[in-house]
C-alpha cells in the first residue's frame, strides 16, 4: 500500500477527531469581553475564509502546473480545489452574516471586505461555470488555467481589503505583522479549528479528485462506445418502404 | 439559552452541516457515476 493510500484511508478519522476536538474547544474558550459568546462563530467563520484562500492558490498553482506540463491530473487538482474553494468562500459569506446580524444589526453591508469576498465568489463561479460550458478536455483545460492564474489576484485584494480602505470588519488578528493579537486561550482554538477544517478540507478536495477522475473515466467509454454505434451506422441505409414509393 | 447562544448554534449548524451534506453529496454522485462506468463496461 502505498503512503498516499494510507493518508487517504486515515483522513476521515484523523478529520472526524480534529473536528471534535475543534468542537470542544472553540465551546471552552473564555467568551469576547466586548462580544461575549457571538465571538465563538469566529471559531467558524475564519477557518472558512482560509480555506476559500487556500482552495483559491491551489487552483492557481494547479493552473500554473497544466500551463508547464500540460498534464490533465493538475486540470483535475485546480477544478477540484476551486469547487471546493467556492464552497468555502460560500460559506464564508453565510456565516459572517450570522455573525454580523446581531453584532453589527445587519445581515449585509457593502463593507470592502465583503464586497469583494462576494466578488470574489462570482469570479470563481464564473470559472466553474466555464469548465461547464467547454465540452473539449484541451481547451477546456487551457482556458481555466488562464482564468484560474488572473482570478487569484482577488485573494490578496480581499485580505488587504480591510487595511487599504476604511472598512467595518475588523482587521486580520493573526495573519498580520507581529504578534496576534487575541488571547492565546482564543488563538489556541483557532488553531485547532483551522487544522480541522484544513483536515476536512483535503477530505472534500480528494472526494472531487476521485469524482472527476470516475467522470473522465465514464465520458472515455462513452466516446469508445459512440465510436462503434457509428461505426455500425456507415453502412448503406436499407430505403425501402422508408417513404412507400420505393 | 440566551440569544447569542442561539446564533452560535445557527452558525455552527449551517458549517458543519453544509459541510457533511456537501461531502455526502460528492460520496454519492462519485458512487453513481461509477456505477454508470461499470454498466457501460
Amino acid at each position: 500500500m502505498t503512503k498516499a493510500r494510507q493518508v487517504g484511508q486515515a483522513l476521515p478519522v484523523v478529520s472526524a477527531v480534529l473536528v471534535v476536538a475543534g468542537l470542544i474547544g472553540s465551546m471552552t474558550a473564555p467568551p469576547d469581553s466586548f462580544q461575549g459568546n457571538l465571538q465563538r462563530l469566529m471559531y467558524v467563520h475564519v477557518p472558512a475564509a482560509w480555506l476559500a484562500y487556500l482552495g483559491f492558490a491551489l487552483t492557481f498553482a494547479g493552473s500554473a502546473g497544466w500551463l508547464w506540463r500540460r498534464d490533465l491530473r493538475y486540470d483535475r487538482f485546480a477544478a477540484a480545489t476551486a469547487e471546493v474553494g467556492v464552497f468555502f468562500t460560500g460559506l464564508t459569506l453565510v456565516l459572517g452574516s450570522i455573525w454580523g446580524k446581531p453584532v453589527w444589526g445587519v445581515w449585509w453591508t457593502w463593507d470592502p471586505r465583503l464586497t469583494t469576498t462576494a466578488l470574489m465568489f462570482f469570479v470563481y463561479l464564473g470559472y466553474l461555470a466555464l469548465r461547464r460550458a467547454t465540452p473539449d478536455p484541451g481547451a477546456r483545460a487551457r482556458r481555466s488555467a488562464i482564468f484560474g492564474l488572473v482570478a487569484f489576484v482577488q485573494v490578496p485584494i480581499v485580505h488587504l481589503s480591510v487595511l487599504w480602505w476604511r472598512s467595518l470588519h475588523q482587521p486580520p488578528t493573526v495573519l498580520r505583522p507581529g504578534d496576534p493579537t487575541i488571547d492565546h486561550r482564543m488563538l489556541a482554538a483557532l488553531l485547532l479549528n483551522l487544522l480541522a477544517f484544513t483536515s476536512v478540507f483535503a477530505l472534500l478536495v480528494g472526494q472531487r479528485i476521485k469524482l472527476s477522475r470516475a467522470e473522465d473515466s465514464l465520458e472515455d467509454s462513452m466516446a469508445r462506445r459512440g465510436r462503434d454505434v457509428a461505426g455500425r451506422a456507415v453502412t448503406t441505409p436499407d430505403l425501402r418502404g422508408a417513404t412507400g414509393e420505393l | 439559552m440566551s440569544s447569542e447562544w442561539a446564533w452560535v448554534a445557527v452558525g455552527y449548524v449551517a458549517a458543519y452541516g453544509s459541510v457533511a451534506v456537501y461531502l455526502l453529496r460528492l460520496r454519492y454522485r462519485t458512487a453513481r457515476v461509477d456505477r454508470q462506468g461499470r454498466a457501460t463496461r
